[in-house]
């Protein structure tokens, strides 16, 4: 990566904050370019050129993190979330999936987990635990009645999204099916724009409503 | 110099009187001040620079801040703390090599343990003090120690013993001098007689105690004593008295705190202040809370003894309407008993309220609060992580772990005192991520399913099911050897019903109400909290059906 991954830090505790941004200080590819302590600050002043992921945690005093993951992906559907959480109920987490966010790690996570969750969703990855993704499948086929008419996928859009849905980047769906990474962007744009969705997190849902991840 | 051996003179002293505050308790002001001014200056000192605690005048000093706060919080009903800090108490003494210290935290400890009931566990401690205190020549040691010895054999009904142990600390009596020590010694007897069931002597005690305690001033002191004496006007039905004295306890209660919150608890220079105060202010206003709830009840069933007794010369006087008066009276005494049960329902709702509030108030606390701080540090240690190399990895990696296990444990502590999903996802969430839980043990296979149950109930309600499901599912683990459950909620109209049915070895139903296990009887009252009614079926062999109904 050439330029950096400018990072937005949203956390209600200053000492968290600060113990994110002196992990990711030594890494040169990340950059931290701003840090809130509320959400609603966080919403008042993204810069959406200075931002490409914003880590944040949930519960925080107005705004909760799940509530500012949907209104940014209603917005700025490019824009990636990843957030940091001590609640690891199935319940909580799979909400958080339903927001559309990213990716999900545990608050007592190690430096290691930190930069693969980050390098992983900044390769439209996402970053969820198998259990989670079983327990969304249970959840989406409930709200499957409004269904929308979608296109058709072609053979190669279907084995991408299956392993969209399978949480692979992009670099890694590339290696998977001897093809280029930028092949597997140009599948994910076509089948973004037939399923009708926005985030990758979308994608899943999509997949798991038709079926693609029954094998979970 | 000689402040400090006058202070050190003192301390042991002081401690022994049971004063926490020990600034407004004391008698001897003069000398008083002047332990108190080293103290200060003391402090004052250490706020700036914390020293490590090895001399052995630390150590004392901390015995007696841990002695002190063990008695404030024993007089305020915090049993459970009290123990811990008459615990620390005893640690700390031991390393002072004060032997006074370590026989009064041997004192304190036996009667906290006998507080709590754990009589056994108790005597030890009190024996140990009572040898060390006669090998001292501790008369007033030696005097209340036996006195609290005999509650615990009073408590055990070894009455034999409990009386000879009391009169042999009565002979010592004459022997002591000051008030304060006699204050001392008059409330351990009264405890004591109140252990034997002897409540008017017990009174005859406290009340010499509480003369002298507001004599001097000892607060503390007179709240502790005043409680004493409300119970005991409480066990020979002197209602009146008993919400008396109750109130006097209460409003010292609150003096108590002001003086704790006002910064005597200053003195405590190893405990974090700002947290204690915050548990403080808390704490105060549960204890405030039960306190008046306690004094309503007892006002009622006064006026009540008042109203029965109305009527029951009413009855006498009009000889002619004596029948009808007889029936009267039964019509109204059965009203009565009736709607004692109600407030009895209602007095234990509110407990169990309170004790539901506070459980997820506390694993809020711990999730949210220590948690956080925990993950915080290894978010910092894992920064290092890369710097560091050779042998000393090893250390990073296994703080890193340390810290791991203690936020998983810290979750486990939470989720268990009240689950996250029962607060926010509701019932249904609750119990599939229990029955997952389980499941993941693969000791048990247990199957839910819900009907009609979209909306969700009363917060009390989903409670009062949750606890019952997972109460019973712990008795199914310990006792049923099943290894298939189904749960069943579903919701006809008004009423929900619970089914939990196992293929265990089942057991005989009438032995429910023998069993002293609390386990059955919270089930109960649990349904009978929220109007619901439980009905179970079991035969040996052939596992158990439980069907729980709810009205709305």
């Amino acid at each position: 990566m050439e330029t950096p991954v400018k990072i937005m830090i949203v956390d209600d505790h200053q000492m968290f904050i600060d113990g994110i941004k002196s992990l990711l200080r030594k890494e040169e590819n990340l950059l931290v370019t701003s840090e809130f302590l509320c959400a609603e600050d966080a919403l008042e002043h993204l810069d959406i050129a200075a931002t490409d992921l914003i880590i944040t945690d949930i519960s925080m005093p107005g705004i909760n993190g799940i509530e500012l993951t949907k209104t940014i992906k209603s917005t700025f559907p490019d824009l990636k979330v990843l957030v940091l959480s001590m609640h690891n109920d199935q319940e909580v987490v799979s909400e958080i999936m339903m927001s559309e966010a990213d990716g999900y790690i545990l608050k007592n996570t190690g430096k290691q987990e930190l930069l693969e969750a980050v390098f992983k969703i900044m390769d439209n990855g996402t970053y969820y635990s198998k259990e989670v993704l079983s327990i969304m499948v249970n959840k989406v086929k409930k709200e499957q009645k409004i269904q929308e008419e979608t296109s058709p996928l072609t053979n190669r859009e279907k084995e991408v999204l299956q392993l969209i849905c399978q949480e692979y980047s992009s670099q890694e769906i590339a290696d998977k099916l001897f093809i280029g990474r930028r092949t597997v962007d140009t599948h994910r744009q076509n089948i973004l724009q037939k399923a009708k969705v926005k985030t990758i997190v979308g994608l899943i849902k999509f997949g798991m409503k038709n079926g693609f991840i029954s094998d979970l | 110099m000689k402040t400090w051996i006058f202070f050190f003179f003192l301390l042991p002293f002081t401690v022994a009187l049971g004063q926490s505050n020990r600034v407004s308790d004391s008698l001897t002001t003069g000398a008083k001040k002047k332990t108190n001014s080293t103290y200060q200056a003391k402090k004052r000192e250490d706020t700036f620079t914390p020293q490590p605690l090895e001399d052995q005048h630390t150590w004392a000093e901390a015995t007696l801040d841990y002695l002190s706060l063990g008695h404030t919080y024993f007089c305020l009903g915090q049993k459970e703390k009290a123990l811990d800090f008459a615990e620390l108490a005893l640690q700390k003494g031991k390393k002072s090599n004060d032997l006074k210290l370590i026989a009064q935290a041997r004192t304190m400890l036996g009667r906290f343990l006998n507080g709590q009931n754990r009589f056994e566990e108790a005597r030890p401690y009190l024996f140990e003090a009572l040898k060390m205190f006669t090998e001292q020549e501790d008369k007033f040691g030696t005097i209340t120690t036996m006195a609290h010895l005999s509650s615990v054999y009073a408590a055990q009904k070894q009455y034999p013993k409990a009386f000879a142990l009391l009169d042999s600390a009565n002979a010592l009596v004459p022997f002591i001098k000051e008030k304060q020590k006699i204050m001392v010694i008059r409330t351990s007897q009264g405890m004591a007689y109140t252990s034997l069931g002897r409540h008017q002597k017990a009174i005859h005690f406290f009340n010499s105690a509480l003369a002298i305690a507001s004599e001097l001033d000892a607060t503390t002191h007179q709240m502790d004593v005043a409680g004493q004496l409300a119970t005991n006007y409480e066990k020979i039905n002197q209602f009146k008295k008993a919400a008396a004295f109750y109130k006097i306890q209460s409003e010292l209660k609150d003096t108590i705190f002001q003086k704790l919150l006002k910064g005597t608890i200053a003195e405590t220079k190893y405990t974090t202040q700002r947290i204690l105060n915050e548990k403080l202010i808390e704490e105060q206003k549960n204890a405030e809370l039960l306190k008046t709830n306690l004094i309503k009840d007892l006002k009622l069933l006064e006026e009540k003894t008042a109203n029965n007794n109305l009527l029951l010369w009413g009855g006498l006087s009009f000889g002619m309407v004596l029948l009808i008066g007889m029936v009267g009276y039964f019509i109204t005494k059965v009203k009565e008993t009736k709607s004692k049960r109600k407030e009895e329902t209602l007095r234990f709702r509110a407990v169990l309220e309170a004790e539901e509030k506070e459980r997820a108030r506390i694993a809020k606390d711990l999730h949210d609060g220590l948690g956080q701080l925990l993950s915080t540090a290894k978010l910092n240690i894992s920064g290092l992580e890369d710097e560091i190399k050779g042998e000393d990895k090893v250390l990073v990696q296994n703080s890193m772990h340390l810290i791991d296990e203690a936020v998983q444990e810290i979750r486990s502590i939470a989720h268990n005192m009240m689950p996250a999903a029962l607060m926010e996802y509701g019932l249904i969430s609750a119990i599939e991520s229990f029955a997952r839980a389980i499941n993941e043990t693969k000791t048990l296979q247990v199957n839910f399913s819900s009907k009609a149950m979209q909306d969700r109930l009363e917060k009390s309600k989903e409670i009062a099911l949750y606890r019952v499901v997972q109460e019973i599912l712990h008795n199914i683990l310990k006792y049923a050897q099943a290894d298939e459950v189904n749960i069943a909620l579903t919701r006809i109209k008004d009423t929900v019903l619970l089914t939990i049915s196992d293929n265990g070895q089942g057991f005989d139903v009438k032995t429910i109400h023998q069993s002293n296990g609390i386990g059955w009887r919270n089930i109960y009252s649990r349904i009978s909290m929220v109007n619901g009614a439980i009905e179970v079926n079991s035969t040996k062999g052939k596992g158990t059906d439980i069907r729980i109904k709810i009205m709305f």
